[in-house]
């Protein structure tokens, strides 16, 4: 739910005594101390000439040359013989206007429809009195509780005229601008129902330009005013009208040339022309946000779209897509590294993939460091190759910058001579969790002792991997053990020790010799071993 | 350059001159279309601008509303006389006229914001022959500033003849506003135009409306409206005797006018409010001229709904005195 606020206008006609100047007739009744007289009278303008064909309430909406928004509510109201006319003659009305900040409105997404649907208007004189009071002249804010919109009902349309419709409201600027606009003709719920929808499927920075009224039978509009009029029948307008029949649902007139190409549009028009208007309904929202965002810089929330939409939009603009993803990445490591790394995304499959996320990267153009860090990790996993010597520089600081331990891991390990400080550093804080996950580089391509500094070596040194290292890595995690002084695993590497032939064994007896801390059984192993192998030959002799 | 024999004719919509050897089909200034019987009947029926000037609720619309039903009426009167509708509004217009008088119900109340163009052909007055009525009506609510918008009054600047309505009856509801206030807004808006009345001297049919409701009103002018021939020669039949009025019954009828008018501008000076009134206007050198009328013949009830039996009553006397203002 998102709240706004709007200051009030309410115009109608009234006898002296209810009257803020003591005058009857048509006027400004009460209005917010906030507006000003210019924008008063520019409201009461657009809002002074109301001949109702039905009950149906007239809808207005349009935006200030101040660039306040209004909306206005219109209905006929009963000749109340003290508050409006003592004469009682029909033909009255009352316009409920309300006026918001251009800041305020686009809280609502820039849908008009997400006020008029939840806020409620005047509709009656003694409402208005009870409500405003008598004579003071004065309305105060209101606070307007609105909801994201639902998506509309569009069974009845079909697909290439309800291309049309949103095309035109999409060409809103540039049919103003050139004296054209929309003459919507049939009942007034219909009208609103059909412009609700049109709104609908624009996205929401262009809709500020879809001006309309709803009823305008009899009145003049200047040209300008609207993008869009509604009347009970076909009439002469002040502009080049293309007509839509809201009740046949149809779009009549040329079709109008875009201004600019637009993804989202090419993108509408061919699931509509399809007949799949119920997905447009569904991934509208995704598109329109997407198109924003590829060309505003707008911040998308990933949580905010629809899986499928985005895959449909990477599908799309693929190329586009991880070009700026690569343009990302490489701002913060190396053009060779976002390339690989981009390569590698590229490959899994799509299931894996977080559609969302990667263009919500793209359209900003920007990766979070800690986004980053976890990609490289992924990365580096799935293709183990060694990371040259500046990249892993690079990794390891991204590491440390973002806590990754498993980054730092891999980028001090993965590469031409592993840089120890920086491994250690990563086992020795690392979860157990993590140095399971990191394990699965053991022998592939990872040696044993690269995974000695860990307080969960154990879960090392009973990985059945082991069984096919060589006997100079064995040697190697042998060391590794007896530097950071952890005697008793050697125990643990026994079975190895029968396998070893005499060079390594000789290396083995050579690690252990004179250290007392060495276990027994450790000792006796070598020894046997050492018995089966007979003396030390040196240079083949005895 | 134009031929002498160039036509002339003013577009009732934009008041611009159009000057064209053939009929003109639409404005060239505001592209409005000329109704063509307008265009090419200029000559034998030239235009007649009925500006009204008037507060909110004095009976503007009505009075228009009973004027064209009367000048429809006046069939039964003038012999070669026929009126004729020039545009689709103005027929439509017509429509609705019948309709609410056949419903009883009053005329919608006036919006503000400009107003659609009624243009009326009168063939065969007696008296004063062809003319084109145009009239726009106004919302009362654009009179209660000193500076009148005078593009929802357009009339008001060109026509030399406006007709100032004024509700005594209603007066003294009406917060506070007093009649030479409605003077003193016309005034100031035409010198806000440019008007320079030591030049142009302005013709202002003063017409008191809702005669049948003013308090104390002299018997003489209660009486005057009672007794309307004209209404009684419109709503004649076999029965009661048809009765046609010829240029002499209508010279009768102009000179009674004057000695109402004459009376009026006494009586209406009995307080402070009315001698600023006429003064105002003496000042200005605005020729004067009063009537008194009563659009429905009866009060409209509380409901709205107008007298069972519709009967206007000297509904025509400001249209004659401008018709005859004009003429001289």
């Amino acid at each position: 739910m998102t709240s706004v606020s709007a200051s009030q206008l309410i115009y109608t006609r009234v006898e002296p005594a209810f009257s803020p100047v003591a005058k009857s007739g048509f006027q400004t009744v009460y209005r917010g101390r906030e507006l000003s007289d210019g924008v008063v009278k520019a409201i009461e303008e657009r809002v002074q000439c109301y001949y109702p064909t039905n009950s149906s309430p007239r809808l207005q909406f349009f935006q200030l040359t101040t660039g306040e928004v209004v909306l206005s509510h219109s209905v006929a109201i009963p000749s109340h013989a003290e508050i409006i006319d003592k004469d009682r003659r029909p033909g009255a009305f009352l316009a409920h206007a309300l006026v918001l900040s251009r800041a305020e409105y686009f809280k609502t997404e820039n849908y008009p429809f997400a006020i008029f649907d939840h806020f409620n208007f005047v509709e009656d004189p003694e409402q208005m009195v009870n409500v405003f009071g008598k004579a003071n002249g004065s309305a105060n804010q209101v606070t307007i509780h609105t909801q994201k919109p639902s998506p509309p009902s569009t069974p009845a349309w079909n697909g290439a005229e309800l291309a049309k419709l949103v095309s035109l409201a999409m060409n809103a600027p540039s049919l103003v601008e050139n004296g054209q606009g929309v003459l919507f003709t049939g009942q007034a719920a219909i009208i609103r129902e059909t412009v609700a929808t049109a709104l609908w499927f624009v996205p929401r920075t262009q809709r500020l330009a879809c001006s309309f009224t709803t009823c305008s039978s009899r009145c003049p509009t200047q040209q300008g005013w609207y993008w869009g009029v509604g009347s009970d029948a076909r009439r002469n307008t002040s502009f080049r009208a293309t007509v839509v029949d809201v009740e046949q649902k149809r779009v009549s007139g040329s079709e109008e040339s875009r201004s600019r190409s637009s993804f989202y549009l090419d993108w509408f028009q061919s699931t509509v022309i399809k007949g799949d208007i119920s997905q447009a309904c569904q991934w509208g929202p995704t598109m329109q946000q997407l198109e924003e965002a590829f060309h505003t810089g707008y911040t998308l929330r990933a949580s905010e779209l629809e899986d499928s939409a985005c895959f449909e939009f990477l599908s799309q603009n693929n190329r586009m897509v991880w070009q700026r993803i690569t343009a990302s990445i490489a701002s913060q490591l190396s053009k060779d590294v976002a390339a690989s790394i981009v390569t590698y995304l590229t490959r899994l499959p799509a299931s894996d993939l977080g559609p969302c996320e990667l263009l919500q990267i793209a359209a900003s153009q920007q990766i979070s460091p800690t986004v980053l860090s976890e990609i490289a990790v992924s990365w580096l996993k799935a293709d183990r190759t060694q990371v040259p010597d500046n990249d892993s520089s690079v990794l390891q600081r991204l590491a440390r910058q973002t806590d990754n331990l498993e980054l730092l891991f891999l980028a001090s390990t993965l590469c031409r001579k592993a840089d120890t400080k920086g491994r250690d550093e990563a086992l020795e804080k690392m979860t157990q969790r993590s140095y399971h996950s990191v394990l699965e580089l053991l022998l592939d391509p990872l040696v044993p002792a690269d995974f000695i500094a860990s307080p969960h070596r154990t879960r090392l040194l009973r990985d059945r991997k082991l069984h096919q290292m060589s006997d100079e890595q064995y040697v190697a995690l042998a060391q590794a053990l007896i530097t950071i002084n952890a005697f008793a695993d050697l125990v643990e590497l026994s079975w190895y020790v029968d396998r070893l032939d005499e060079q390594h064994l000789h290396q083995i007896e050579k690690l252990i010799k004179g250290i007392d801390s060495v276990p027994a059984q450790f000792q006796q192993v070598v020894s046997r071993r050492r018995e089966a192998l007979g003396p030390r030959r040196f240079f083949g002799l005895l | 350059m134009l031929s002498i024999f160039s036509k002339r004719i003013v577009c009732p919509y934009c008041l611009a001159e159009i000057r064209s050897p053939r009929t003109v089909s639409s404005c060239p200034k505001c592209k409005q279309e000329i109704p063509i019987r307008y265009a090419s009947e200029y000559d034998e029926a030239p235009p007649f601008f009925a500006q009204v000037f008037g507060w909110s609720q004095v009976g503007k619309t009505v009075f228009l509303y009973a004027l064209t039903l009367m000048l429809r009426q006046m069939q039964n009167v003038w012999p070669r006389y026929f009126p004729a509708p020039a545009n689709d509004v103005t027929q439509e217009k017509l429509r609705e006229i019948s309709e609410y008088l056949a419903n009883g119900k009053m005329p919608p109340m006036t919006q503000p914001g400009p107003q659609d163009v009624y243009i009326m052909i009168l063939k065969n007055m007696e008296r004063w022959g062809g003319r084109t009525l145009v009239t726009r009506d106004c919302a009362g609510e654009i009179f209660d500033t000193m500076r009148v918008p005078v593009e929802q009054a357009p009339y008001l600047l060109n026509a030399p003849t406006t007709f100032m309505l004024l509700s005594l009856a209603d007066m003294p509801n009406s917060g506070g506003r007093t009649i030479d206030f409605l003077m003193t807004n016309y005034i100031n808006t035409l010198m806000h135009n440019g008007i320079d009345f030591k030049r142009e001297q302005r013709k202002l049919v003063v017409v008191l409306t809702k005669g049948d409701v003013i308090p104390n009103l002299p018997p003489n002018l209660r009486n005057y409206l009672v007794t309307d021939p004209l209404w009684a020669a419109v709503t004649a039949n076999q029965r009661t005797g048809l009765r046609q009025l010829d240029g002499m019954a209508m010279a009768e009828y102009l000179e009674t006018m004057g000695r109402v008018s004459d009376f009026i501008f006494d009586w209406i000076q009995r307080d402070a409010f009315g001698k600023s009134f006429v003064r105002l206007a003496a000042d200005k050198n605005i020729d004067l001229r009063f009537s008194i009328i009563s659009s429905t013949g009866a009060a409209v009830d509380a409901s709205g709904t107008m007298p069972e039996k519709l009967a206007p009553r000297r509904v025509l006397d400001p249209y004659f005195w401008a018709l005859d203002l004009q003429s001289h």
